[in-house]
């Protein structure tokens, strides 16, 4: 196991080279200038913008610039300063990830937590009216724009009977206790929560369903149960731990989504995320933080897929690391 | 009403950032309306205390009067800093209100000495003095600048050297003693005292090394303003509080919080109380809903810019004036203003200059207007003759036209497509072409990309000054802002003579005859000027943005009415 931790680790080394020039090389080919706001000021005159493209390296060749980039990351562990904001990028994305993180995993936990009893009782009740229920539900959930239905939440919670308030994720200028700080950002959290809880548990309540439906087909079930097993630990202990096999490569892939925002829900509930940071990095090519959030995603990716791998070992006795 | 709002929410994230309004009336001004005790009971803002909290869009968070870049962290800035002088309603520029007790400019007019207020307190205790009115205008000037305020000084004689890093002082500087400096420049504007009229920043604390180290501040700036930073959290608020010490006298309010919110919800959190105040779009739907708010007083005034669809001069079609005239009476402006901004928000532009200004002539503008019959004659005149399919051709060449727009604005999307849709009717062919709003920016400012279209809309903010030199002067063909390289010598001739010309009176004159100019030869199509509304809640005294004011040019007498 350790040997094969110590294998795939080293392996992530040229993946992540190659990803860091595939992004620099489409974030830069890419039409725009991460200077163009400063094209539409009045006060900008074109040898200005000039003496700005030498500041920041813009003029140089493409391959000299990533270079440039690689070796401030080596030599001075440092990913520049974000163009637009100022500030270093490690700075911004260290400020930004843990409330996004928090709301992430808040909402990955509720949409297990909804997802997988729902999926399990649909695909062992198939055809039931709890499955054409849930069916429905999920496809309501997949359906429904998130921004329309937060913005109905929203209407209904914070304008109509103002349970909740609108956005935000603390309110300003208030002298809390610890406790009383907490209640506040749970009171916050509700709405998006709520809205990512249940668009998200919807696809992986399918998800579960189908795959369950498999594994009780298959014919090691029908043994269990030919042996005398109850219903019960056929279902939960012999089929379930089987059908979560696709659904932990699933939630494999959730890691790097705890970390990336969810760009509309940011936006419509004012949350301090990284979503919305990465939009507007987008917006004005700030090539340093689009290169920074990116690669952090990237390594959250590889490390999300390993992890994965390891969690197979423990759900799929057939597979084993040595 | 409730149907309304709920129709709004559904649709308003679709809506831009930049939707426009505008009207015919002159502004409302609020009346300072005496709020009495019981009013406050139904006021959902009530119970918020002594703090104006006040709501927008999205701060950078880069609180540096030298390299902040957008309006919103402005508005903080402007709290948190004091400038030299103190600009007036009518946009005008006074010592009253400023750092600055008096000033001097010789009478060639080269030299500028500014001679500070005495006793005026930084937020960290130390006093402001002539060292860092000098500190400032160098640190504009050091070579890894990274903002945009260098124009505004680069007349200081020895600038470009400082700049170009060739020198490490300024000789154009001098500090003749604590609260003196003389400014020697290289030429004599009208624009000068503008362009020189800084925030100073103290030097013992943003004297630093590098443009990093100056950065690692920019969250807990140190000003003299009325207000100083107590709180700034990401993408959540920021929050001032009142600076005992102001030399202008102390703020009547505790505090300021900047709330920000989403654009789609703004006048929902108005509505609740959360915010007293809310710089809204301008769109007909807006204006609508907040006419329900009681608790609040709408501020309807002209945003001081204007939209525009520039020409390419390049194409030998646009250099007929008839064609560009055609065009412009060939596509209903003024219907396409009213739909989208309704009575009270916009209106139709005429020339490059805020009809607010002094400088904006009163009468003697062509409007345009929508005439079909007009336009198709003028196309005729110019020889560009309607064949049997429907469109104009000349020479074989068939009028064809490639407008760029870009996505991120309502209007951006909308005014091509009916422009679309008239000239179809005039036989001219239009193509538009949508693209996101940084690629249009590269697109039209690179002299490379000088064939690659023929049309393209975007919109100028403006400052107090009419100047309008860096727009339509040869000298700024692109990557210059002049991006559809225009040029007529008498235009620029009377430009020059503008900046030049010192007396108001006979530069009022030059401008009233470039506006006319303008108008006849349409560098552009002017679109549209708009209107910037605020709501504000009634609990809220003094407060009062104009055209040429930030919400904070009395920061310090702002008042609120507790129960």
């Amino acid at each position: 196991m350790g040997k094969f931790i110590i294998r795939r680790l080293l392996q992530q080394i040229p993946i992540i080279i190659g990803i860091s020039m595939l992004l620099f090389g489409i974030f830069t080919l890419a039409p725009g200038n991460p200077l163009a706001s400063f094209f539409t000021d009045p006060n900008m005159t074109a040898d200005q913008i000039k003496h700005l493209e030498e500041l920041y390296g813009l003029n140089k060749p493409k391959v000299e610039q990533y270079v440039d980039y690689v070796k401030e990351i080596i030599l001075h562990q440092n990913m520049g300063n974000s163009m637009q904001l100022r500030q270093p990028v490690t700075k911004l994305i260290s400020e930004r990830m843990w409330s996004t993180f928090y709301l992430a995993f808040l909402s990955l936990i509720f949409t297990l937590l909804i997802a997988i009893p729902i999926g399990v009782i649909s695909a062992t009740k198939q055809y039931s009216i709890f499955d054409y229920g849930g069916t429905i539900f999920a496809l309501m959930g997949i359906s429904i724009p998130s921004f329309f239905f937060a913005l109905l939440l929203i209407k209904k919670f914070s304008i109509d009977i103002r349970l909740f308030p609108i956005s935000g994720m603390v309110t300003p200028g208030v002298q809390f206790t610890t406790m009383g700080k907490y209640l506040d950002i749970l009171k916050h959290t509700v709405l998006p929560l709520t809205v990512l809880s249940l668009t998200g548990a919807a696809s992986f309540m399918r998800y579960t369903r189908s795959s369950m439906l498999e594994v009780i087909r298959q014919d090691y079930i029908r043994t269990a149960r030919a042996k005398g097993l109850k219903e019960r630990v056929v279902i939960y202990k012999h089929a379930l731990r089987n059908a979560l096999i696709p659904v932990v490569t699933l939630l494999g892939m959730q890691i790097p989504v705890l970390f990336s925002g969810a760009l509309i829900i940011e936006i419509v509930f004012v949350w301090p995320g990284m979503g919305k940071m990465q939009h507007t990095a987008v917006l004005n090519r700030d090539y340093p933080l689009m290169m920074g959030i990116n690669l952090f995603l990237a390594v959250l990716t590889l490390f999300g897929n390993l992890i994965a791998d390891i969690a197979y070992g423990f759900v799929d006795p057939r597979i084993k690391y040595d | 009403m409730k149907k309304r709002v709920a129709l709004l929410l559904v649709f308003a994230l679709v809506v831009s950032m930049f939707l426009v309004g505008c009207t015919t009336d002159t502004p409302s001004v609020t009346p300072d309306a005496d709020v009495t005790p019981e009013e406050l009971v139904n006021n959902p803002g009530a119970n918020r205390g002594n703090v104006l909290t006040m709501g927008g869009t999205n701060l950078n968070g880069v609180f540096n009067p030298i390299t902040y870049s957008t309006a919103y962290d402005y508005w903080m800035i402007g709290a948190m800093f004091d400038a030299l002088l103190y600009i007036k309603e009518d946009g005008s520029l006074s010592t009253e209100g400023g750092l600055a007790e008096k000033y001097e400019v010789s009478e060639d007019g080269k030299i500028v000495t500014w001679y500070l207020r005495k006793g005026v307190k930084f937020h960290d205790g130390q006093e402001l003095t002539a060292e860092d009115v000098a500190f400032t205008y160098d640190a504009i000037m050091r070579p890894d600048y990274q903002g945009r305020s260098y124009n505004l000084v680069r007349d200081i004689v020895g600038a470009e050297e400082r700049k170009a890093g060739t020198a490490d002082t300024v000789p154009g500087i001098e500090i003749l003693d604590n609260y003196t400096v003389r400014l020697t420049l290289k030429a004599a504007k009208a624009t000068t005292l503008r362009n020189l009229n800084i925030m100073p920043l103290p030097k013992h604390y943003y004297d630093k090394a590098t443009s990093e180290e100056m950065a690692a501040l920019d969250r807990d700036p140190v000003g003299t303003g009325a207000f100083k930073m107590k709180n700034y959290q990401v993408e959540q608020f920021c929050e001032l509080e009142r600076f005992d010490d102001y030399w202008n006298g102390a703020a009547k309010i505790d505090g300021v919080i900047y709330k920000m919110v989403a654009r789609t919800n703004e006048l929902s959190e108005f509505e609740i109380g959360t915010i007293d105040t809310v710089n809204f779009e301008n769109s007909v739907e807006n204006y609508e809903i907040v006419d329900g708010f009681d608790h609040g007083i709408l501020l309807n005034r002209w945003n001081n810019g204007y939209a525009y669809v520039a020409f390419n001069f390049n194409q030998p079609k646009f250099q007929d004036v008839r064609v560009r005239q055609a065009l412009v009476y060939g596509v209903d402006r003024a219907g396409f203003v009213q739909s989208f901004f309704g009575d009270i928000g916009g209106a139709v532009a005429h020339a490059p200059i805020s009809p607010v200004s002094w400088a904006f002539p009163k009468s003697g503008l062509n409007e345009y207007k929508y005439d079909p019959v007009k336009a198709n004659q003028l196309l005729d005149e110019a020889g560009w003759i309607k064949a049997a399919d429907g469109w104009r051709y000349k020479d074989g060449e068939k009028l064809a036209i490639n407008w760029k727009s870009y996505q991120e604005a309502e209007w951006a999307i909308k005014f091509p497509a009916l422009a679309k849709e008239n000239w179809k009717e005039l036989g001219v062919d239009l193509e538009i072409e949508l693209m996101d709003f940084n690629s249009l920016g590269t697109l039209v400012a690179e002299p490379a990309n000088k064939d690659k279209w023929d049309m393209f809309n975007m919109a100028w903010g403006l400052t107090a000054d009419p100047d309008m030199q860096s727009t339509f002067s040869k000298g700024t063909f692109p990557p210059g802002n002049n991006r559809g390289y225009y040029y007529n010598e008498r235009v620029e001739e009377l430009m020059e003579k503008g900046v030049l010309e010192l007396d108001q009176a006979k530069r009022k004159e030059i401008y009233q005859e470039l506006a006319q100019l303008f108008n006849e030869d349409l560098p552009y199509m002017f679109v549209y000027v708009r209107m910037n509304p605020w709501m504000v809640n009634k609990r809220v005294k003094n407060f009062n943005p104009t055209e040429f004011q930030y919400w904070w040019h009395n920061a310090n007498q702002i008042e609120i009415v507790t129960q």
